[in-house]
């Protein structure tokens, strides 16, 4: 654990600049911004997460020339971003780790997210007071103070803030800052309870991926939810796990390119096959889709729930649908005996 | 408890009870600040969990098509019973099997500028006459509430409902004219073309595809939208220039002699694009070339399936 002053923070940032992108919260989201100027955040997060930045809504994979009815290829951009981002709660860094195994951790590697996920140093903040709609410690009760896979990671104390790090370059970056004495380590420990505090009562989540499997049939548990569900994609979009995407081809005078946008499986063409058939044909499996991915099916396949607690989308749905309700609501449900 | 709240559970329990409905589609209690969420109550002993308050500022009507098969009765604003309306003459939905409790509307707020205001989360929020108290980090503040209306509000001409079955409260005055109902178009029009389409492009530019505009508009319902047809596949879902203007033009042209500037598509955008200069256009083409509003009566047949010999026809050569 490093000792590291507000000013020299800024400048270790900003001497990075010189050569990358600074990402920083601003406002809804996370934006490049020419130097940064403070090291305080808004409680909380960020209205979208940071996703973005390594999984483009838009991202070009190859282009292509159309002669004579045959395709040939032109080119295979692969991205290449360096920058670092400042500012990512640890409920980011957990929902990065899953992005980082879902694109690059399992039998096939995405070039396209590698390439921009290895050029981004990640410079997390630790949650002093968390806002009302977080309950990252429904899934792990010392997230709010977690480095997962930051590269920095901050605590920030009264005028300076602890540093420690978790990866090679991040502590080459911290290897000429002093390490913290003992009192700064107490009031670590002071910090850590604190926000630990400032998060909800916990929902009980032991069990909850068969819980809501349970559920997948059950047409009275969903109906509630979906009642008021408008059918858009801001649930996914907004939320820092989702990483489905579609892709589309594109030809303007015989010169092609191939494609990738967000998807969200809220939308009807999610699942339609070639053969006209839906297996999701209307809103109610969608929504409930949402749902079970995020709180069992991943549970069950990769041992990890889809849902950090950043409560993203629910500050963000247009009809206050709330993931929290689903969650407790699933406890009291009994299924069977009752 | 506000009386049109303790009149709405009443009728709602007593059109539940009767058997006249099957459903009352109405708005509850969020769980996060300024936010009512709607709420679909099929027995009379859920009744209480209905409200009404300055945030109810969603158009439920979006919410009539999956009910289809049912009785609904439905808690609307002036510009939701406009577009029940709509959805009649359209004939998505069946005037008799709809009982429209209107609720003359005051004006709802904007999530959105309250929280660009206070923030996402304050502790507590109340509203007394026309202030809202906000308190925040244990600081309370107080502000008029006309600050913080929708814009789609702030320009209502239609704030009392237009086509019920009975209606709750005494009618609202009327705040703005009809001029002063399309200042926002009128501002507009001032501006260059190049000013005008750099707007568009701003606005537009915005967009993450989400399609939550399509969605919570009570008009939009169509099977397939023409962005998600394949084959023809009409246009391509990025985010140029092109194909961002395309998608929303089109979306909003589908709207002419539709739209009841409810303000829905700007109200529910993540990013907040604002659609009201181009609803107010909607609107305003209806009404000069055609003498026509939407969603007036639901004895009207629709603006653009009729044909009337002296209809406005100056764009033929």
């Amino acid at each position: 654990m490093k000792i590291i002053k507000t000013d020299e923070l800024l400048n270790l940032i900003n001497n990075l600049g010189k050569e990358m992108d600074i990402w920083a919260p601003v406002g809804d989201s996370f934006e490049r911004v020419p130097s940064l100027k403070t090291v305080e955040i808004p409680q909380g997060t960020t209205h979208f997460s940071a996703k973005e930045i390594f999984f483009p809504k838009e991202q070009t994979l190859l282009t292509y020339k159309r002669e004579d009815g045959n395709f040939e290829l032109d080119s295979v951009p692969l991205p290449d971003a360096k920058g670092v981002i400042f500012g990512l709660r640890s409920c980011d860094l957990v929902a990065i780790a899953e992005m980082d195994e879902f694109f690059t951790g399992r039998t096939y590697t995405d070039v396209y997210y590698q390439k921009l996920r290895e050029g981004m140093l990640l410079f997390g903040v630790a949650c002093k007071q968390a806002a009302p709609t977080c309950f990252c410690n429904w899934f792990d009760p010392d997230v709010p103070v977690n480095p997962g896979v930051a590269d920095v990671y901050l605590y920030p104390l009264e005028n300076y803030l602890l540093a420690t790090s978790t990866t090679e370059r991040g502590e080459k970056m911290l290897s000429s800052f002093p390490d913290a004495d003992e009192e700064s380590l107490e009031k670590l420990e002071r910090f850590k309870l604190e926000s630990i505090a400032s998060l909800p009562e916990k929902q009980e989540t032991d069990g909850l991926a068969d819980r809501i499997y349970e559920l997948f049939d059950d047409k009275q548990f969903w109906q509630g939810t979906f009642d008021r569900c408008l059918g858009c994609g801001i649930c996914t979009f907004v939320c820092p796990t989702c990483h489905c995407f579609d892709i589309q081809e594109e030809i303007i005078n015989r010169v092609g390119r191939r494609y990738r946008l967000w998807d969200s499986c809220q939308f009807s063409l999610f699942t339609l096959e070639a053969s006209g058939l839906n297996p999701r044909p209307t809103r109610f499996e969608r929504m409930r889709q949402r749902f079970m991915d995020k709180l069992s099916y991943s549970y069950k396949e990769f041992g990890k729930y889809q849902c950090v607690g950043c409560g993203r989308c629910v500050v963000m749905c247009p009809a206050n649908i709330d993931i929290r309700e689903v969650i407790a609501k699933s406890c009291t449900v009994s299924r069977g005996g009752g | 408890m506000d009386s049109v709240t303790s009149q709405i559970r009443e009728r709602a329990k007593a059109l539940l009870s009767e058997g006249k409905v099957d459903v009352v589609i109405g708005f509850t209690e969020g769980t996060i600040p300024f936010t009512a969420r709607p709420v679909a109550v099929a027995h009379p002993e859920e009744v209480e969990c209905l409200v009404w308050n300055r945030f109810c500022r969603l158009n439920l009507a979006s919410y009539l098509r999956q009910f289809k098969d049912k009785k609904i009765g439905i808690i609307a604003k002036g510009c939701d019973t406009r577009s029940i309306a709509i959805l009649c003459t359209e004939q998505q939905v069946n005037r008799d099997n709809i009982y429209i409790i209107g609720i003359p509307c005051e004006g709802m707020l904007s999530r959105k500028t309250l929280r660009e205001r206070f923030g996402d989360t304050p502790e507590k929020v109340e509203i007394k006459d026309d202030i809202i108290e906000v308190t925040t980090s244990g600081k309370k503040e107080s502000v008029p509430i006309s600050n913080f209306l929708d814009t789609a509000c702030r320009f209502c001409i239609h704030p009392n409902p237009v086509v019920y079955d009975e209606m709750i409260d005494d009618e609202v005055p009327i705040r703005v004219s009809q001029e002063e109902h399309y200042s926002l178009l009128r501002e507009f029009e001032k501006k260059s073309p190049d000013e005008r389409w750099k707007y568009f492009r701003e606005e537009f530019s915005k967009c993450i595809r989400c399609y939550a505009c399509r969605e919570a508009c009570p008009t939009c319902y169509c099977e397939e939208c023409f962005v998600d047809s394949l084959n023809p596949k009409w246009i391509d879902k990025g985010f140029s220039e092109s194909d961002l203007s395309i998608w929303h033009l089109t979306r909003l042209y589908h709207q002419a002699g539709r739209c009841v500037e409810c303000g829905n598509c700007s109200a529910v955008c993540p990013v907040g694009i604002d659609f009201n200069v181009m609803t107010q256009k909607l609107s305003l083409d209806a009404l000069q070339m055609f003498q026509y509003e939407a969603g007036m009566s639901i004895d009207e047949k629709p603006l653009l399936q009729t044909f009337k010999q002296d209809d406005y026809n100056d764009f033929v050569m």
